[in-house]
């Protein structure tokens, strides 16, 4: 077991965990919570690329996640404030307005 | 020694994940989550990339989780007590993330590790080079995301009628 099958093993493990929490739980908080977890599972990998490769790429793709993961986390408590207006609920399952 | 410390940093990060997805309570989730951010930008620490892990702990463990901590008092709600956890498609969503687990686990451990060539000796100078002179139409891209997300945050967020 190298250092480097580990720092590979802790993104994949953030991430599996992430998709595990973006299906399983219905609170749409813990849902992007759980993206963010994603994310940072794609982070841990693209350092750790970054690192053993000896290549700076991986860190300039960090930033741009980390951007991306901002503007999404921003956009999507919004849309949550503006839902939550509309119906008092934060529960997945409850909120099928657009459903046919 | 150092690798006692990382092995430490990734069990707590792996913890305070398994926490964040499965405590009841919201708020517990985003605090086991600010844990999880903390122990990624320590490993960001152990791979030399200083300036990620002090925007990780910046951006991430105060910014982004000061904003979900802040919605999640603002959508407070009593319902949070009384309805399940886990929904009935608990299972297949199980399955379906442990067969996502079993797959990446096959594959990290089928394929030989790299071989490590010079210790690479990053610095926050030369990331800032090559971010502004190879990828500068890409980061400024990313402000046109940033101005276009913090209209669209108003915008949406704001109350209905109000001018």
């Amino acid at each position: 077991m190298t250092a480097q099958s580990l720092f590979l093993a802790f993104g994949a493990i953030l991430f599996c965990l992430g998709v595990i929490g973006a299906v399983v739980r219905r609170n749409m908080i813990v849902v992007l919570m759980s993206i963010e977890l994603m994310l940072n599972g794609v982070n841990v990998t693209f350092v750790t690329f970054s690192y053993f490769l000896n290549d700076l790429v991986g860190q300039i793709f960090t930033i741009f996640v980390i951007t991306v993961a901002a503007c999404e986390a921003a956009v999507g408590l919004a849309f949550l404030i503006a839902l939550f207006r509309l119906k008092p609920t934060v529960q997945v399952d409850e909120i099928n307005l657009l459903r046919w | 020694m150092t690798f006692l410390l990382l092995l430490f940093v990734f069990g707590l990060g792996t913890l305070s994940a398994v926490l964040t997805i499965s405590r009841r309570n919201p708020l517990h989730c985003a605090l086991y989550l600010i844990l999880t951010l903390l122990s990624v930008a320590t490993s960001f620490l152990f791979l030399r990339a200083d300036f990620l892990a002090m925007v990780q702990v910046i951006l991430y463990a105060g910014a982004i989780m000061v904003l979900i901590i802040f919605v999640l008092l603002l959508t407070a709600s009593e319902e949070l007590k009384t309805i399940p956890l886990f929904h009935r498609q608990t299972p297949l969503a199980l399955l379906i993330g442990g067969g996502l687990v079993a797959e990446i686990g096959y594959l990290l451990l089928q394929r030989s590790p790299l071989p490590l060539a010079t210790p690479p000796a990053h610095s926050m100078e030369a990331l800032g080079k090559m971010l502004f002179k190879e990828y500068g139409f890409p980061f400024e891209l990313a402000s046109i995301l940033l101005l276009v997300s913090l209209v669209v945050t108003v915008v949406i967020a704001k109350k209905e009628g109000s001018s």
